[in-house]
């Protein structure tokens, strides 16, 4: 398989009046050809701002530094305006949280659609962009395609709207499809749809995802590699399958734990205590210390660096059994 | 005895063009002392209706409440809302972001009652160590606390007058999950301590299932089942709420998991609904008496369902 | 990013501190505040640092330049008028009348506007169909003529004209307060304090209106900017303040005739006017930018 996207030692930094706030420190991971890579972690953890960083969407005041952040072998980190442009909607599609607000309620679905086809496939004719957007709506199982085109988004339900932006994502093919919580604002019966529907496309379509989320029990069903974000660093990394039935990291095995399991236990639910740490003091040494309970003083004082530990990387002193 | 019992309650709204919508259709539960009520279902099932009619925010169109065996028409609204409580869904949207934690927490205290500010400082203070919260946080403003720290707020605010049922609507779906296990954890922990009885409305089928005795399933305003968390969850009759169990992928019962998909996966306009059983448009295993007959609600398998089959 | 870190000293010292480093960012406000602040200080103490008094006639010295130019004099520092009456003095001791103008001005139509405003977007329905439609029909006039028929239907002096002001601002501070109303009140504590049993006035002022405030204080700085402009625009057609009071306006009036001969006596009172005006609006700019929570990073 080919490396598609390759970040090595990524770091993301907000200058902010009241100091630095080190949003991303130190992250790498790939992603290869056709393979789909889960990213979970709390709010503010970085899992957000990371694909930012992959779409060069991050604001003026972030600094970015990498040893390496190429997209097929292209350095991201040298692109300009025109070139991100191209990589923008054309190899790597995004679809946002909230479909709702990422539609632009003044123009139709077919308006829409049709602007990302006249930017990034400027070949195609009228009749021809016709022809493919339609297809794309039946792509992403919108029922009657024809009619919806005169739709404008608030016409339409959340799970249609979700599905319009998935066409509008993958409307030039992409090699990579970066989703961020697609599913968070959707109706649980909705969601299985949404989900459905990406695995399906990913299969036919060759793409490769990234798929962002806080719940752990959707990229278990979706995704072939996983990786555990805690304060804007990778804390655990591996085969989904493993990671979950098997986490090394106190805060993954925390996680998993505070999910109320589906049995007949209703005893007190395992809570990892306290809070993430401030990005603007962060402590010394391991930062998720303060919560783990299986810290020792050394993760006060050091900063675990990333390992390699049965098939998984890790960053940790003290990894579970 | 029932601390709260709810018998054909409707709530309907009129919309432009002189139609209805039927957001809660003859819904009837009993909620017994110190045990949680379960409600899932959909958004725009009604579930927060339901709320507000309880809470007085909405009023009802038909059918009666129950507070503790008195019926909500020969209660005063400051009798009722020292019965009933709610806690709301987004922690932050639900503090006045221009008032300090004391006077959130204590806001209810200062309508009700003739309490000085010592006093309602010293409450303020006792509430938020029974929350989990440090008692110096007192003056700050609710930006300064974390998700979770508001959620703590927002359920000290809500037992500051001793209500006895507290309405959880959605209380940890806007927070992160390490964070929802310590509000779950707390919830249960109170709901020990006073004796309270919860309402707890959400779409999280496995929350549910964790926090409720019973549960409720809604669909447009109606009733699909209703009994007992272990009917619902490990041997459910409704087709709605075995697809609600198979698209949550939580149950390992393979009943479940080989339950056919959707027949329509959009919900039918509640302005709209449909004839016969609401859910026969896309019920993966109606009939064709399913979309003539409006079933009726019935005891089967012990639980209260509604369905022809 | 947190700020949960530096939440320690809370209260007014904190929340000022805050405000400051936001404002502070914006230089043209600095400056306007700057502006502003001289023009308090000056009206505060127009009796100490006036030269002469404002009403005080030197019949030897009539329409004398400033001092810089030839034939002035170092007595009055920047001229006389028509009256032989110290141009310095008169712009010190109008800097009073502005501000007293002005401040009247705002808390009238602030105190008015913001109520019909509260309540027409918190009750909604026929309430708000009438306190709109009578907000409308204000606003079909352009405001300078309203103040004109206001003042001609109430006659002409300074507490009329600070009524016929106050009339015509406000509308800007009722469509301002009930489009915050409309928004703040769909919010989930507003709901809150229904449901523990808060009444519609508690729950306008206790929990409506300090979420308010933000856009209020903004609205507050430029109606004031608007109130002195159409004062000065009053007085200038005789209609407002009446003389011999040292106002702006008047000032420009009186001196129309000589605008060729001395034409230091129209250019300092609107040099005043602008001044102040261009202050209150770079000062009022500078704090919709501090305190809008939606710009804020």
């Amino acid at each position: 398989m080919k490396k598609l996207l390759e970040v090595k030692n990524l770091s993301i930094r907000f200058e902010t009046k009241k100091g630095v706030a080190h949003a991303v420190r130190d992250i790498s991971f790939d992603v290869f050809e056709g393979e789909t890579l889960g990213v979970v972690g709390e709010s503010g953890c970085g899992k957000s701002i990371t694909n930012m960083a992959i779409l060069g969407l991050l604001p003026e005041n972030a600094i970015v530094t990498a040893d390496k952040l190429e997209f097929e072998g292209e350095d991201l980190l040298s692109l300009n305006d025109k070139s991100w442009q191209k990589i923008r909607g054309g190899k790597v599609g995004m679809i946002f949280q909230d479909p709702m607000s990422s539609l632009n309620p003044c123009y139709t679905v077919e308006y829409q659609l049709n602007e990302v086809l006249k930017i990034h496939r400027p070949e195609l004719n009228k009749a021809q962009r016709t022809d493919k957007v339609l297809s794309l709506l039946r792509d992403v199982g919108i029922p009657a395609p024809k009619e919806r085109l005169s739709a404008y988004p608030h016409e339409l339900s959340g799970g249609m709207s979700q599905r319009v932006m998935i066409a509008m994502a993958i409307a030039c093919d992409p090699k990579l499809l970066i989703a961020d919580e697609p599913t968070t604002a959707l109706d649980v019966t909705v969601q299985g749809q949404i989900l459905d529907l990406l695995a399906g496309l990913q299969k036919s379509k060759g793409m490769s995802v990234i798929f962002v989320s806080h719940d752990l029990s959707v990229v278990r069903d979706i995704t072939d590699k996983i990786q555990v974000m805690y304060a804007g660093e990778v804390i655990e990394s591996g085969q989904t399958d493993k990671v979950i039935t098997s986490p090394l990291h106190p805060y993954t095995k925390g996680l998993l734990d505070s999910i109320p399991s589906f049995n007949d236990d209703k005893s007190e639910l395992f809570s990892i205590p306290g809070i993430v740490p401030d990005l603007l003091a962060r402590p010394k040494g391991c930062q998720f210390a303060k919560r783990c309970f299986n810290r020792s003083e050394k993760c006060d004082e050091q900063w675990p660096k990333i390992e390699q530990r049965e098939e998984r990387t890790l960053r940790c002193f003290h990894p579970v059994s | 005895m029932s601390v709260l019992k709810v018998e054909n309650l409707k709530t309907f709204y009129p919309v432009k063009g002189g139609k209805v919508v039927k957001a809660v259709n003859n819904l009837s539960f009993t909620l017994e002392e110190n045990q949680t009520l379960g409600i899932v279902g959909e958004s725009g099932c009604g579930k927060s209706t339901l709320a507000k009619t309880l809470m007085a925010l909405e009023e009802k169109t038909a059918g009666s409440i129950f507070f503790g065996g008195k019926e909500s028409a020969q209660m005063s609204l400051k009798e009722r809302y020292q019965y009933i409580q709610m806690v709301f869904q987004d922690p932050l949207d639900s503090l006045n972001p221009r008032k300090k934690a004391w006077e959130i927490i204590t806001d209810p205290m200062m309508i009700n009652t003739n309490a000085s500010k010592k006093e309602c400082i010293k409450k303020a203070s006792e509430l938020m160590e029974l929350v989990g919260l440090r008692t110096e946080q007192i003056y700050k403003y609710p930006h300064m606390f974390s998700g979770g720290q508001r959620q703590r707020l927002g359920i000290a605010r809500s037992l500051v007058l001793n209500p006895k049922v507290l309405i959880l609507d959605e209380p940890v779906s806007a927070l992160d999950v390490s964070i929802q296990a310590q509000i779950l954890n707390l919830l249960k922990k109170l709901q020990k301590e006073m004796k309270l009885s919860y309402i707890f409305i959400s779409h999280d089928l496995s929350v549910v299932n964790y926090i409720a005795d019973k549960t409720l399933v809604m669909y447009l305003g109606k009733v699909s089942e209703y009994g007992h968390n272990d009917q619902i969850f490990n041997s459910p009759y409704h087709p709605y709420t075995k697809t609600l169990l198979k698209s949550a992928h939580i149950s390992s019962s393979n009943e479940i998991k080989e339950f056919p998909k959707l027949i329509d996966t959009e919900l039918p306009s509640p302005l709209n609904p449909p004839s016969g059983c609401f859910f026969h448009t896309r019920c993966p295993v109606a009939k064709d008496e399913c979309s003539k007959i409006i079933p009726p609600v019935e005891i089967k398998r012990e639980r209260e369902v509604s369905c022809l089959l | 990013m947190n700020s949960n870190s530096e939440a320690q000293n809370i209260g007014m010292g904190y929340l000022l501190k805050e405000f400051w480093s936001h404002f502070s960012e914006n230089k043209g406000a600095v400056f306007g505040l700057g502006l502003i602040t001289t023009f308090i200080i000056i009206a505060i103490l127009a009796p100490l640092i006036s030269p002469h008094g404002a009403s005080e006639v030197f019949p030897g010295s009539l329409r004398l330049p400033p001092f810089w130019s030839e034939g002035g004099s170092t007595e009055f520092l920047l001229g006389t008028d028509d009256l032989g009456r110290d141009v310095l003095s008169r712009l010190i001791y109008g800097a009073r009348v502005s501000l007293f103008v002005g401040v009247s001005i705002v808390i009238i139509s602030t105190l008015v506007g913001t109520t019909l405003g509260l309540v027409s977007g918190y009750f909604g329905g026929k309430v708000d169909s009438v306190i709109m439609r009578f907000i409308d029909i204000l606003m079909a006039y352009p405001s300078i003529l309203l103040a004109i028929i206001v003042v001609s239907v109430i006659g002409p002096g300074m507490t009329n004209a600070i009524i016929a002001v106050a009339i015509v601002n406000i509308p800007s501070f009722t469509r301002l307060v009930r489009a915050n109303v409309l928004e703040v009140k769909e919010r989930q504590f507003v709901q809150a304090s229904k449901t523990f049993g808060a009444g519609p006035i508690r729950i306008m002022v206790k929990e409506i209106l300090p979420n308010c405030m933000a856009t209020l204080i903004v609205q507050t700085t430029l109606g004031l900017s608007e109130g002195i402009l159409s004062t000065a625009a009053l007085g200038f057609l005789g209609l407002g303040v009446q003389p011999p009071t040292p106002e702006w306006g008047i000032m420009l009036s009186d001196a129309r005739p000589y605008i060729e001969s001395s034409p230091w006596l129209v250019t300092l009172p609107g040099l005043c006017i602008l001044a102040v005006v261009l202050g209150l609006n770079l000062f009022g700019d500078g704090l919709r930018d501090a305190l809008d929570p939606k710009l804020k990073r």
